[in-house]
């Protein structure tokens, strides 16, 4: 028998600096840690864990997926619940592709030399970002 | 004696000015409703950034960081958050007094660094020596002008230029009440752990990565979001007092145009008398 389909609910806060993104009860959560991928489900050793540049990706009681690009940034684990700060986080629904692409190109240029207002560490960064949205645009 | 055109001139601008600053009172109410709700956005993170230096701070002594660093202070930095505009009441005037008031009783040299035009403007034209000029948009600070601000005072500590960097920013209480506040940024005084007794007793947790590595991740963003949470209460801030300063010109042009309308009704009605009386001498003349 598949454990998701008994695991308990938590509760799941991911908000921005500027904005709350989601907050509900969710039934796991996978966290793209600095030192790899985590999942967490309800019951979870207490941990405060640095993020890196990825998918939040977590599913609710009826088993819909929802997924949030971010960053970066930090999340605490606690027993019932689960908090993340995310930079610049996006609801994969949120995503402009458009806008994403047009970001990885200006960041490509950038890296390649040609004339860029952006520094290299700056382009870099962004980079990720637009890849990071681009791909979780993609899996909606 | 003003003349009852001069009188009526006069009404006539007061309900200018009147529709004017009624104008101005519904934008800047509607500006505090947008920069509030932006204040309550932003808080949850602010909240819960300190939670995580108390929790890391929890498992011990808080590891060394470049942004903790206490130094002697030979000289430091204050920045002032101001508005752009003015007519908001006393908001831009309160706070440069008390940067002035702080900046006179201060024992090293310090140097100022302005957001928003009104400080800057002040203290460039007293040959004061603002070493950086952040200029905000009228839509008011986003994320990114606190990423750019929160860069600057950290190179500027970290490089050892400043000792200590302070904030002056006034602190949204509500439309009719704000109140300039000087709060320390740099270095960082981590939360202390007295407010954390509310919370109930720690938890134990684990790290990943360790909890010096964790820090060095996060003093950074600690220092962004206090920045960004000064940067939008004081435009709250700003748009409240221009709210309550607007009302109040507002009130004052009905009381004026009231009373100018009593006199110019006044001044009429005596001509009127007059006229009266002169073609009533004129009348009697005749007969007599």
């Amino acid at each position: 028998m598949p454990l998701t389909t008994m695991a308990k609910e938590f509760q799941l806060s991911v908000v921005a600096p500027d904005r709350t993104v989601f907050e509900d009860n969710v039934e796991s959560v996978v966290l793209p840690g600095v030192e790899g991928y985590l999942g967490v489900q309800a019951g979870h050793e207490a941990t405060i864990v640095a993020l890196r540049p990825g998918i939040i990706e977590f599913k609710d009681n009826g088993g819909q997926r929802y997924f949030v690009s971010t960053s970066g940034g930090f999340s605490e684990i606690g027993g019932d619940k689960v908090i993340v700060l995310a930079e610049n986080a996006q609801r994969s629904t949120e995503i402009d592709v458009a806008e994403a692409e047009k970001k990885l190109e200006e960041a490509r240029k950038a890296l390649r030399g040609e004339a860029s207002t952006m520094t290299t560490d700056e382009a870099v960064d962004e980079l990720e970002l637009a890849q990071v949205r681009l791909k979780a645009a993609r899996l909606v | 004696m003003a003349t009852l055109k001069q009188i009526r001139q006069r009404i006539k601008s007061a309900k200018s000015i009147r529709q004017i600053t009624r104008a101005m009172k519904l934008v800047a109410a509607a500006r505090l409703n947008r920069a509030k709700m932006r204040v309550e956005e932003a808080r949850p993170y602010a909240e819960k950034m300190r939670e995580f230096i108390l929790s890391i701070g929890g498992a011990g002594e808080l590891p060394n960081h470049p942004l903790l660093e206490r130094r002697e202070v030979k000289k430091a930095l204050v920045v002032l958050v101001t508005s752009d505009r003015g007519l908001a009441g006393s908001f831009n005037s309160a706070l440069i007094r008390k940067t002035a008031e702080y900046l006179k009783n201060g024992t090293v040299p310090t140097a100022l660094a302005c957001v928003g035009k009104k400080g800057h403007q002040f203290f460039s034209k007293r040959k004061y020596d603002v070493v950086y000029n952040l200029s905000l948009p009228t839509a008011g600070a986003g994320l990114e002008h606190a990423v750019e601000l929160a860069n600057y005072l950290r190179k500027a500590f970290e490089t050892g230029e400043y000792d200590s960097v302070h904030l002056v920013y006034s602190k949204f209480y509500s439309p009719i009440r704000q109140e300039p506040q000087i709060v320390q940024l740099l270095p960082i005084e981590p939360p202390t752990s007295a407010e954390k007794a509310v919370d109930g007793p720690s938890k134990e947790y684990n790290f990943e990565p360790a909890p010096a590595e964790l820090l060095g991740l996060l003093l950074p963003k600690y220092l962004l979001t206090v920045t960004y949470q000064a940067l939008l209460e004081s435009a709250a801030s700003e748009h409240g007092a221009r709210m309550t300063a607007m009302s109040n010109a507002t009130d004052s042009a009905g009381k004026m145009i009231d009373s100018l309308t009593l006199t110019a009704n006044r001044v009429r009605q005596a001509g009127i008398t007059k006229e009266i009386l002169e073609i009533v001498g004129g009348a009697e003349a005749l007969n007599g």
